[in-house]
């Protein structure tokens, strides 16, 4: 007999705080990855002094900016989370993750709002 | 009394397909999912089918998934586990067999998958040397070590709660690994390097990501994730020494 996996389960199953965390990690991590052929390409493109000055003012874009804001959120969430994961792997107590999860999205909130606030700032 | 509604996902293995049917039983909030499941076999469908044996939470006979969680029906007061009513509606018990494994019948899953794999980490003593006069003796200590492990009750609440047991059917699940922990950690076995060498392949250990998953559903509230981390830096320590 093999098993159907049931296509809702991830609807009908509870969420917890483990999991949450769990599925943020994944699809951070899976965005971060895509992310850095992006940056790549845009790092490879600053051959001449011509391409640098354009990118320069495409990079001041507003739009650009609240990219590179959800970029810091991304980055953000993937690396603490990956602290999360780490205490837990070297025996800081399993019973504290749900409060380590909570702790560390409100210190991600609070970088968040600052460096966004930078970001903006930054808009010429 | 009050009154419930369940709604239980039923499986007809002649027709194979499954179905919602829904039920109305008066009971007290201080009564189980467990009575309420056989007041509906006793009095209005006698062919829903369930598996239960001790109604105490030792045998592990009723696992089932119960609004959206894997518990016990014979641990879970309707109390706990209400969902929200209305004034016109009762509030409802949802309850699906385990996910992740065969459905047999309405709630009875097949769970040969998950007593093979418990097989596979050698679930018994490995001890060479000639026993004692009377019994191998453990310290305390060495007791405490694995005290909770010995709790589970293999009702497979965990496995089937498991994300990544959800999508890779080969992975040994937190209740072999559980298993593993149990014999490796005991101050009597000698076969640790036996069983790590099966429990540290593709589908085992290091599949685990630490969802805590099984740990919010194992009814014995045994902290699963904390033993298999221990699993991990023990099998780690092993390889960097070898």
């Amino acid at each position: 007999m093999t098993v159907k996996p049931n296509k809702k389960i991830l609807r009908s199953y509870k969420w917890h705080t483990g999991s949450l965390a769990w599925i943020i990690h994944r699809i951070t991590g899976i965005l971060l990855f895509f992310y850095i052929f992006l940056h790549l390409y845009l790092i490879n493109k600053l051959k001449d002094p011509e391409e640098y000055r354009a990118m320069i003012t495409f990079m001041n874009d507003p739009v650009i900016k609240l990219g590179e804001i959800a970029l810091l959120g991304l980055v953000l969430a993937h690396s603490l989370n990956g602290i999360r994961l780490t205490l837990i792997d070297t025996g800081v107590s399993t019973k504290l993750h749900k409060i380590i999860f909570w702790a560390s999205a409100c210190t991600g909130f609070v970088i968040l709002t600052i460096g966004g606030l930078y970001i903006l700032r930054g808009i010429k | 009394m009050k009154r419930y509604t369940f709604r239980i996902k039923r499986f007809d293995p002649e027709k194979e397909n499954f179905r919602w049917d829904e039920f109305s039983v008066d009971m007290e909030p201080m009564e189980r999912v467990l009575d309420g499941l056989d007041r509906i076999k006793d009095y209005a469908d006698g062919s829903l089918t369930f598996r239960r044996s001790c109604g105490h939470g030792i045998c592990g006979s009723c696992a089932m998934k119960i609004n959206g969680r894997n518990r016990l029906a014979c641990q879970s007061l309707l109390r706990d586990i209400e969902g929200r009513g209305t004034a016109r509606r009762a509030p409802t018990v949802v309850i699906e067999p385990l996910e992740a494994f065969p459905v047999i019948k309405d709630l009875v899953v097949d769970m040969e998958d998950f007593f093979e794999k418990n097989d596979l980490v050698l679930p018994y003593l490995i001890n060479d040397e000639p026993p004692p006069e009377r019994e191998r003796l453990q310290s305390p200590s060495e007791q405490e070590m694995i005290l909770e492990s010995i709790t589970c009750i293999m009702c497979g609440s965990c496995t089937s709660s498991c994300p990544i047991y959800w999508t890779d059917s080969q992975y040994l699940g937190p209740s072999s690994l559980l298993k593993a922990y149990r014999f490796i950690f005991d101050s009597r076995d000698r076969a640790e390097e036996e069983r790590l060498e099966k429990v540290t392949g593709v589908h085992g250990l290091w599949r685990c990501h630490s969802i805590f998953n099984c740990v919010e559903s194992c009814p014995k509230e045994i902290d699963i994730t904390g033993h298999i981390t221990e699993l991990k830096r023990l099998a780690l320590k092993n390889r960097f020494r070898s």
